[in-house]
């Protein structure tokens, strides 16, 4: 049975933190690293090998991972690691999602006490 | 791993090619997924542990690749609009850097050898009608393969490349003289401008046929890549 994918346009940006973040506690390759983030989101989100691999290789290119084949578990794979540059980035993303998710909650929670004040008493 | 999942790979890997996503990144691709489906199948205990649709993974994996780079997100952009400045700025800066080339650097030390100075005009008036072309050619071919775009946009793309070829019109005047002095012209043969049948000679068809060849030749040198990446990875497979 084919898995059902969404990418909602909220959740762009999102899988290369959880990407970096995941592989700067320690170098993963594909497979681990597609479950891990099923574990660690406690089974909230998802991403799909079509996503994960084409990402992994776009950050290898910009510099932000490196990969290197490697035998784990008695087989070889491609594992990945966070390069000192990723680390950068991941810093800076990490920073913005945490400005915009607290706006984002403020707004869903009422927003600003202050904004409520009418205009014309 | 099951068959099933093999044959989805070779799908995979034959609709990535088709859609011109470069050869060398489909085998690295499809390498870490036929990887990623043996894991799948070792530590999952349900029958339907697999990679999933082949066709969701292709458009996934294409738009992810081609997203990469500005022409891979804009190529109607890049590849329909800028292609033409693009060639018509190459032909100029070449043909000025050549020109300047030529007679302030290469002449003067040439003083007295007019053989000499009559070849380095020769040298320059092949230069300016080949090496643009070859440039463009090139370079087009080169930005569209990294963007993973398909061929048909690359070939799209060199239309304009091939008709300034094709339009480029030049020539060498020697004066009969003691001193051998020479001129060398360079022009666009436009339809709407007189003589334009009668300008065209056998040189025409054969600078337009340069980006052809050009163009040929890197779609062989990646089909004969593709299938090198093939036979190996069947190899791997088995």
């Amino acid at each position: 049975m084919a898995k059902r994918r969404t990418n909602p346009d909220y959740l762009n940006g999102v899988p290369e933190l959880l990407v970096l973040r995941l592989l700067e506690q320690r170098p993963m390759y594909g497979y681990e690293l597609v479950q891990e983030i099923v574990r660690s989101t406690g089974e909230r989100l998802e991403f799909g090998e079509g996503c994960i691999y084409p990402l992994l290789h776009r950050l290898e290119s910009e510099g932000t991972l490196t990969a290197k084949r490697q035998q784990v578990g008695g087989r070889e794979r491609v594992v990945y690691r966070v390069t000192r540059k990723g680390k950068g980035k991941l810093a800076e993303a990490a920073a913005q999602w945490m400005r915009v998710a607290e706006a984002v909650t403020l707004v869903l929670h009422g927003g600003n006490n202050e904004q409520r004040q009418p205009a014309i008493a | 791993m099951s068959s099933v999942n093999l044959q989805s790979l070779e799908d995979l890997r034959g609709t990535l090619i088709r859609r011109g996503i470069p050869p060398r990144y489909v085998h690295r691709v499809t390498t870490e997924l036929r990887e990623h489906a043996e894991d799948l199948s070792e530590n999952d205990e349900s029958d339907d542990a697999s990679l999933g649709e082949f066709s969701a993974l292709a458009d996934e994996i294409t738009h992810t690749y081609q997203a990469r780079t500005f022409a891979g997100r804009h190529p109607w952009f890049v590849f329909g609009i800028l292609s033409l400045p693009f060639t018509i700025i190459t032909y100029v800066a070449w043909l000025f850097v050549s020109v300047v080339t030529a007679t302030f650097e290469i002449q003067p030390l040439l003083k007295g050898h007019d053989f000499a100075k009559a070849f380095v005009m020769i040298v320059t008036q092949v230069s300016v009608t080949v090496v643009p072309s070859i440039l463009c050619t090139w370079a087009i071919c080169r930005v569209a393969r990294r963007a993973g775009l398909h061929w048909k946009r690359v070939m799209l793309a060199c239309v304009p490349v091939m008709l300034m070829a094709l339009h480029l019109v030049s020539g060498i005047h020697f004066e009969p003289t003691a001193e051998m002095h020479g001129s060398i012209h360079f022009g666009l043969c436009l339809p709407w401008i007189g003589n334009y049948v009668n300008l065209f000679g056998w040189q025409q068809p054969v600078q337009a046929a340069i980006p052809v060849l050009i163009l040929v030749g890197m779609m062989a040198r990646e089909s004969r890549r593709s299938l090198e990446l093939e036979h190996f990875q069947s190899q791997c497979a088995v």
